[in-house]
């Protein structure tokens, strides 16, 4: 239920206003988990396998790409494969949510010019949609751990949950910023499409950073993107491998930053944001 | 039942323009003072005055209309009353659950049925998993829709959907409405719909507040009428009964 009494002199201000927006939001956990829900059911509604479909065209893809590229960087399948389906559902997370974050607050303008959700009830709702296609993706992983005889101890279980929290708490931070920032300058939404795209060329998601050892400036290149410490805390734990220290610590770091700097954003922008639209 | 209020202090809204300097070139460029034209305005702090001075006091029981041309800020004047917009100048106080049903088909899910429908929009619109739960038969009951309730909404007349979607946001029960044009939408025998029921609806409510191009529908339903030009007030008109 929305809040009953509105005194805009009481509006919270500053720091004290990013607080009460994540706090509020987060409080509609209900609303915004159904609602989540649908918009996966909307997708799908009409399909006979509905949204296995999400499950299914990855499965084709890694078999594809597995095949090939495995041969092409001089893998064998057995590690090639599970490496490459871990990263790619991993990444599919990381990319749809953060291009759909761009558009985000556009597309809501019908509801954040009529109801009062804080801003962060639809960052919310759009993670957790993309959680629920991310538990779907995850379906593959038991047909790879059956195939190439792969296992996992509970502590790589724990590591999984670990990672998959720590990455969504960091998608959450950066999908709240890009979806203001791209309300307010619309030439960003291009431009992180772009980024987007080059950031998976970029990354050891296709190719193992093992190729890159001991070659100057690319191996340099690989060290300072955050993005190979982010896949490898998910993706190590769901190769019965521990992370490496270097990649909790990054992830760890790098959440407390995004975290901080959402809170700076949205308390910079939260009363305006609606005004953009 | 705690008395309900709607309280402008001195507001004024105006909305920023961002036209194809909305781009973070420009910024980068200006920073440089590599851009030398447009310098005395600066297109970044240009701004449209869509509320100006605004000063009014709505109590329980009162039934307000809005009226005025086009662009005499009716809409934002509405929205602002939700409480989305903070005003740059002035104060907004508003007591009481505000629903607004400012554009009523908000959010309603194509391929999902008018039952399913029923929840996503009531939840989009405010309301409580509890509270739909307990309107679901009444809405489906004033909707008129019937059996085809568990069909897709894709599949309804655009009669049937103005219908369903007006039914649940008039089973809220809110304590402040506000209503916008969409009232004057829809065939001839639905508007008849609408304003029978619009009595019904609005005679729990403690304040209503409709924007309305319509003179006549204003003054059979509100007790006052504001009379808005170019975003101020120009002059209030009771309404005898």
């Amino acid at each position: 239920m929305l809040t009953h009494r509105i005194d805009t002199d009481n509006y919270a201000r500053g720091y004290f206003e990013s607080l009460k927006d994540l706090k509020s939001g987060l409080s509609y956990f209900q609303v915004w988990g159904y609602l989540s829900f649908q918009d996966i059911k909307q997708r799908y509604r009409r399909s006979v396998i509905g949204p296995f479909w999400i499950t299914i065209s990855n499965a084709i893809l890694i078999a594809m790409l597995s095949l090939q590229y495995g041969a092409l960087f001089g893998q064998p399948l057995v590690v090639y494969a599970p490496y490459l389906a871990s990263g790619m559902l991993i990444w599919a997370f990381i990319s749809i949510t953060i291009n759909e974050a761009t558009n985000l607050f556009f597309d809501n303008r019908n509801i954040i010019q009529q109801v009062n959700y804080p801003l962060s009830f639809y960052v919310y709702r759009l993670i957790s949609r993309n959680i629920i296609i991310l538990a779907h993706n995850f379906l593959i992983m038991p047909i790879i751990y059956y195939l190439f005889d792969i296992t996992l101890d509970l502590l790589d279980v724990f590591f999984v949950i670990l990672g998959v929290i720590t990455l969504s708490v960091k998608l959450f931070c950066i999908c709240l910023c890009f979806a203001i920032l791209c309300t307010r300058y619309r030439d960003i939404q291009p431009l992180i499409t772009n980024v987007v795209q080059a950031v998976f060329f970029i990354s050891p998601i296709m190719w193992l950073p093992i190729v890159l050892e001991n070659k100057g400036v690319a191996t340099w290149l690989l060290i300072i993107n955050p993005m190979y410490y982010i896949l490898d805390m998910v993706r190590s734990p769901m190769l019965g491998q521990s992370p490496a220290v270097e990649s909790v610590l990054v992830c760890f770091s790098l959440t407390a930053f995004l975290f901080c700097m959402t809170f700076y954003i949205l308390a910079k922008t939260k009363s305006k944001v609606v005004y953009w639209i | 039942m705690s008395p309900k209020s709607i309280t402008f202090s001195d507001v004024s809204i105006s909305f920023p323009i961002f036209t194809a300097d909305r781009s973070i070139r420009r910024k980068i460029l200006k920073s440089r003072g590599r851009v030398e034209e447009n310098t005395n305005a600066d297109p970044n702090h240009r701004f449209v005055e869509s509320l100006k001075n605004i000063n009014l006091s709505i109590g329980t029981g009162q039934k307000v209309g809005l009226y005025g041309p086009n662009g005499a800020g009716k809409t934002t004047l509405l929205r602002s009353m939700t409480g989305t917009y903070k005003p740059e100048k002035g104060r907004i106080i508003i007591d009481g659950r505000v629903t607004s049903l400012l554009d009523i088909t908000i959010g309603f899910m194509d391929d999902a049925t008018g039952y399913e429908n029923i929840t996503i929009q009531g939840l989009q619109l405010g309301m409580s998993f509890e509270e739909i739960r307990k309107k679901t038969n009444q809405i489906i009951d004033f909707s008129d829709i019937g059996e085809k309730i568990f069909l897709p909404v894709r599949t309804y007349s655009s009669g049937m959907r103005v219908r369903l979607a007006f039914s649940i946001c008039t089973c809220i029960e809110p304590e402040i409405l506000l209503l916008d044009e969409w009232l004057s939408v829809g065939d001839a025998e639905f508007q008849k719909k609408v304003s029978d029921h619009l009595g019904e609806l609005i005679k729990d409510v403690s304040i209503v507040v409709i924007a309305s191009h319509s003179l006549s529908l204003l003054r059979s339903i509100c007790t006052e009428i504001i009379h808005l030009e170019a975003g101020s007030i120009n002059h209030l008109e009771s309404v005898r009964k």
